[in-house]
């Protein structure tokens, strides 16, 4: 219980850490700021003891000096007045002192006052700015522990995409070794080993131009596509993978021989990750439509499926890195979560761009590679 | 059925590696009942019945720790042996924890993996329900 609250502890750590900071800064904030205070109270009040230093001072030198004094401003002194005092049989020479101005005492208070005033306002900004900083540090740190937590998680499901076609296809020699396997249940599982084989190779396809793409180094041979013959090839050349699954090209609207400025290589690779995902989600009878339309001199390649489709708001998070939604798109498929993330980045070296679409789920999805159109100098 | 033949539910999403573990059980005599899901295993009618079972850890739907979790809770005590592609310790230690008797790590030798499953199997035939007396 104990060892299992520390654990829970050390995962929340930062937390812990973020609350005694700002715990202490706004301590040191608050002392700094009634500190300000006292020294403000305690210049105010020498300020006042001084007014009435001088005003002693200034009744002596009067007296002493045997001028006939007026009740009023003191002659020089702005801030000190003249006040006669009320005649007694004791005092001897002229009955008067001489006092602050009510004037300059209100001065200053006010003074003082706004010195104060002052002081809170900018202990009050120094607190809120040192919670605003403490706030965005918390975040950034957050965000970090939480681009490590998934990128962790990304690495077990690359794992996990790496070990498991390469437990079947060992396991599936051994038996064969064994001898245990003949006629159709050898073919049937020789067909299962090419498919794993297949993943295998298309996760390192993915991983390869991943590290490319992030470290700049992709490098991408553009050349001109007739691009509804291109998609046409790829489903022909692909009949392996296709064949349980019914596919429409429909040029539409788009002009014959219409030819996009792409690299063959990103194409075939955004074509096979799309594929991919929708044999992983799609049912059984999975149905797959290309169609295409011209907007701004840019061709729209169209891939609709009839697969499960996911929540309208998360069309833009299917492309985060190292992301898989889980949780919000069909449970316990397994994959790297890289593979759209990948297409779009492919799509966009190439000047080009790619969204997806769904109406909600179960209603299908559809992903639209945008890539420039080349025309044709007459 | 003979009465010696033992009983393993096999659980795995991924058909070329259960279909290679359930023929080289069926060789070693075993019989061998395999699932694609946890959901699908749990709706066994002789899980108390089964002498072993061999559970993937990442699978469709509920993860092969919630199916130990639930078998547990049915009050099934049969040694649960996990293969998964994790092989950090803290997975391991977590799973172990959970109620996992024997872990093997992805990818595995099947001879090892058979002889696991025959050590289990021994040890699970040797233990004997504790009888505590007590005068009333």
């Amino acid at each position: 219980m104990l060892q299992r609250f520390f654990r829970h502890l050390k995962k929340k750590s930062h937390h812990f850490f973020f609350l005694c900071v700002l715990a202490c800064l706004v301590l040191v904030t608050g002392w700094w700021t009634l500190f300000i205070k006292k020294m403000i109270e305690q210049s105010y009040d020498q300020q006042i003891r001084y007014a009435y230093k001088q005003a002693e001072v200034l009744t002596l030198q009067l007296k002493l000096a045997q001028v006939p004094v007026m009740p009023g401003l003191v002659p020089g002194h702005k801030d000190f007045e003249i006040i006669a005092q009320v005649e007694s049989t004791r005092q001897v020479g002229p009955r008067f002192s001489v006092q602050p101005t009510m004037d300059y005492l209100v001065s200053l208070e006010q003074e003082r006052n706004k010195r104060t005033a002052m002081v809170f306002g900018e202990g009050s900004l120094l607190g809120l700015s040192v919670l605003v900083s403490c706030f965005m540090l918390y975040q950034l740190i957050r965000l970090e522990k939480r681009a490590k937590e998934e990128l962790y998680e990304f690495w077990n499901r690359v794992t996990h995409e790496i070990k498991t076609p390469i437990t079947g296809i060992r396991a599936f020699l051994e038996t064969l070794k064994r001898g245990t396997l003949s006629g159709d249940d050898l073919n049937y599982m020789v067909d299962l080993a090419l498919k794993q084989v297949e993943r295998q190779q298309q996760l390192t396809q993915n991983i390869l131009v991943g590290r490319q793409l992030e470290k700049g180094l992709k490098q991408q041979q553009m050349e001109s596509l007739e691009i509804v013959g291109f998609i046409k090839n790829y489903i022909h050349s692909h009949n392996l993978q296709l064949a349980r699954i019914e596919t429409e090209v429909d040029p539409g609207s788009l002009p014959p021989e219409t030819i996009v400025h792409a690299d063959p290589n990103s194409v075939h690779t955004i074509l096979d990750n799309l594929v991919d995902n929708a044999i992983k989600y799609g049912p059984a009878n999975l149905r797959l439509q290309f169609s295409f339309e011209i907007e701004d001199q840019k061709v729209h390649v169209r891939v609709k499926d009839n697969g499960p489709g996911f929540p309208p708001e998360l069309a833009d998070h299917l492309f985060d890195a190292y992301r898989r939604l889980a949780g919000e798109l069909p449970e316990g498929k397994h994959g790297t979560g890289m593979g759209l993330h990948i297409c779009r980045s492919l799509a966009r070296h190439m000047g080009g761009e790619m969204t997806a679409s769904s109406e909600g789920t179960g209603t299908g999805a559809t992903f639209t590679v945008i890539l420039k159109q080349e025309v044709m100098q007459p | 059925m003979s009465n010696d033949q033992k009983r393993v539910i096999l659980l795995e999403d991924e058909e070329l590696i259960r279909s290679m573990i359930q023929i080289n059980f069926e060789r070693e005599g075993f019989l061998v009942t395999a699932y694609e899901t946890g959901e699908e295993l749990l709706q066994d009618k002789h899980l108390a019945q089964t002498d072993i079972f061999v559970l993937d850890l990442m699978l469709p739907g509920i993860s092969g720790q919630e199916v130990t979790r639930r078998l547990r809770d049915l009050g099934i005590q049969r040694p649960i042996l996990m293969v998964t592609a994790k092989d950090d310790m803290e997975a391991c230690v977590t799973n172990l924890d959970k109620g996992v008797d024997d872990y093997l790590v992805k990818p595995f030798d099947m001879k090892e993996l058979v002889a696991r499953v025959h050590v289990l199997l021994r040890r699970d035939t040797n233990w004997k329900c504790p009888v505590f007396e007590m005068d009333v």
